[in-house]
């Protein structure tokens, strides 16, 4: 993997291929999450984390079991089983050696479980033929950019209150609003960036 | 050969997966004991790390309020750590706010037992006790509330007007706590019996079960909880504020109001003279709002009351009356017709409802004058 290849993976999947604002996934917490940006960001520590270590561990089983033996129709199965053992496990590793940092982030474990961006980063990686750096690589900027967009909605969303916001749209159509409009500014960032790049 | 594989490897993968987590549960296990003290004494000195401090008081026969089920959404098991304290998690910060947390709060569902650890439990719940009951009668009081009159089995349980208690669910695969209002007065349960105003809650747990009790079902429940009651207030004005099923613990206030009434017209009827005790000049008055006629129980029992009883006054509200309900009455919601109404600043203020309703006219009734210390809120 060259330097380039690295550099534009990451920006790909923290910016312009934004897991949650370009693919829709893991939306459940952004239009849910409290307005406490301190919560947001532990969430959004706590995705990077396992979606980091799943999607490497999903490489593994992929290129090691699934492929040699043919079986790659049964993937979502076998990485919703890893993802949510993964979870599991972390939760009680947390729990035992590191209180700490379970009580900031450890606690949110459980929900992501069922995470559908996690399952997607690891799909998707499967699916573009990554090394195994790439698919790290690729699954640690989604996290990120999935703790960028929870943390900055979770700011804005705090505002909310403040405001005088149509009550027929209410928080959660104003939420659908606000990640829209972050869409469009990811998208023009990108933009922005492509233009430099090619003059 | 693939179909074989195919049904194979996914098994042994699971299998295996099971395996890993067993081992990794295995040396997670939380190893050694600290001592656990309630109010400086000690209670057990072998509790075994990683246990919750609810989990504790409990094992202890301490029953803390916890209506949400331990799950850190009500707040209400917050209490002082004197030593022990561990970091705070997101829904203590949510519940506690940063200064209660450097005092020392905790909720007692979040927090672990880490270390050698001596919590303040108030006196009143070291009071609460667990008791047995058995369903005596169900009556449907509107599509979506019964009232369930059961029969304690045991001691009897000493509340007072007001107070709630918690009905503990079990079964194979789950099992939760509630927090259910008496509606019955004090008196009853001098014979033993209690009703509870349970609302089927659309795919609720526990009111979906205690819908489905049949006659002579035990149940297993913890109390008496709460702050909200009038007794032993000197106050002589009480307004109650309720929405929806809150109505529960003010039906047990009025009805103990109207038999203390009772004992005092007795009482005066019998003295020559003819004069007034203190007591019967008392005054209620209940503010009940409700989506519907359908959903305003026992309102025709109020509309008589207040007709006959000058001390008690009666104001419903719907907030979406149907046609069919002919309703002339006020309608909205009750902080809007509070807002017109002098309150007297010495009045005693009782809430149940939910917790909006409720911030709105706590804040409506501080600009009129009314003292926080005047107000109890019971928020469902």
């Amino acid at each position: 993997m060259t330097l380039a290849n690295a550099i534009s993976i990451i920006f790909a999947s923290v910016i312009s291929e934004n897991i949650l604002l370009f693919y829709f996934l893991g939306t459940c917490p952004l239009i849910s999450l409290s307005r406490d940006p301190e919560a947001a960001f532990n969430m959004g520590v706590a995705v990077t984390f396992v979606t980091t270590f799943s999607a490497a561990a999903n490489f593994v089983l992929d290129r090691y079991l699934l492929g040699p033996l043919g079986l790659q129709h049964l993937r979502l199965l076998f990485y919703i089983v890893v993802i949510a053992a993964l979870t599991q496990a972390l939760e009680m590793f947390l729990d035992r050696f590191l209180p700490a940092v379970y009580v900031s982030f450890g606690i949110f474990m459980p929900l992501l479980a069922v995470n559908c961006a996690i399952l997607g980063v690891s799909i998707f990686a499967s699916l573009r033929e990554y090394s195994f750096a790439e698919t790290s690589l690729f699954a640690f900027g989604s996290g990120v950019g999935w703790l960028l967009v929870v943390s900055a909605m979770a700011a804005i969303k705090r505002r909310i209150p403040k405001e005088n916001i149509p009550p027929s749209l209410g928080e959660t159509g104003m939420s659908m609003v606000i990640a829209a409009m972050m869409a469009m500014s990811f998208w023009a960032v990108s933009q922005v960036f492509k233009g430099v790049a090619l003059s | 050969m693939s179909y074989l594989l195919s049904l194979l490897v996914p098994v042994l993968f699971i299998a295996a997966v099971c395996l890993f987590l067993t081992v990794v549960a295995k040396i997670c296990q939380q190893s050694g004991t600290a001592e656990f003290r309630v109010n400086g004494e000690l209670k057990n000195s072998e509790v075994s790390l990683g246990t919750s401090l609810l989990e504790a008081c409990q094992e202890e026969g301490i029953y803390l309020p916890a209506a949400c089920g331990g799950r850190g959404n009500c707040g209400l098991c917050k209490l002082k750590l004197s030593s022990g304290t561990t970091k705070a998690d997101m829904f203590e910060k949510i519940h506690l706010g940063e200064a209660a947390l450097e005092e020392g709060f905790r909720l007692a569902c979040r927090s672990k037992l880490r270390k050698n650890t001596d919590i303040a439990v108030p006196l009143e719940l070291l009071n609460v006790k667990k008791f047995e009951a058995a369903l005596k009668s169900a009556v449907k009081l509107s599509t979506d509330v019964k009232e369930l009159q059961f029969e304690i089995l045991g001691d009897k349980m000493d509340f007072k007007a007001g107070q709630y208690i918690q009905i503990y669910y079990q079964s194979n695969d789950d099992k939760a706590i509630r927090a259910y209002s008496v509606s019955s007065p004090p008196s009853q349960m001098e014979k033993g019996l209690f009703t509870l105003d349970v609302k089927l809650v659309d795919g609720g747990l526990v009111s979906t079960w205690l819908h489905s009790l049949k006659e002579g079902s035990q149940i297993d429940f913890t109390g008496p909880y709460g702050e909200m009651t009038a007794a032993d207030k000197k106050h002589k004005d009480i307004i109650l504020f309720a929405g929806g099923v809150g109505i529960a613990p003010m039906r047990s206030i009025i009805r103990e109001y109207l038999e203390e009434e009772s004992k005092v017209s007795k009482k005066t009827s019998k003295n020559k003279k003819g004069k007034k005790s203190q007591k019967s000049q008392k005054r209620l008055m209940l503010y009940y709002g409700a989506k519907n006629l359908e959903a305003l129980y026992e309102h025709n029992y109020f509309l008589e009351l207040s007709s006959k009883n000058n001390n008690f006054i009666y104001k419903p509200v719907l907030s979406e009356p149907r046609l069919e309900d002919g309703w002339e009455g006020l309608t909205g919601m009750i902080d809007e017709h509070l807002a017109e109404q002098p309150v007297s600043v010495s009045s005693l203020i009782l809430i149940c409802g939910p917790e909006a309703m409720g911030e709105k006219i706590i804040n409506l009734l501080s600009q009129k004058g009314v003292s926080p210390e005047n107000i109890i809120l019971d928020a469902l």
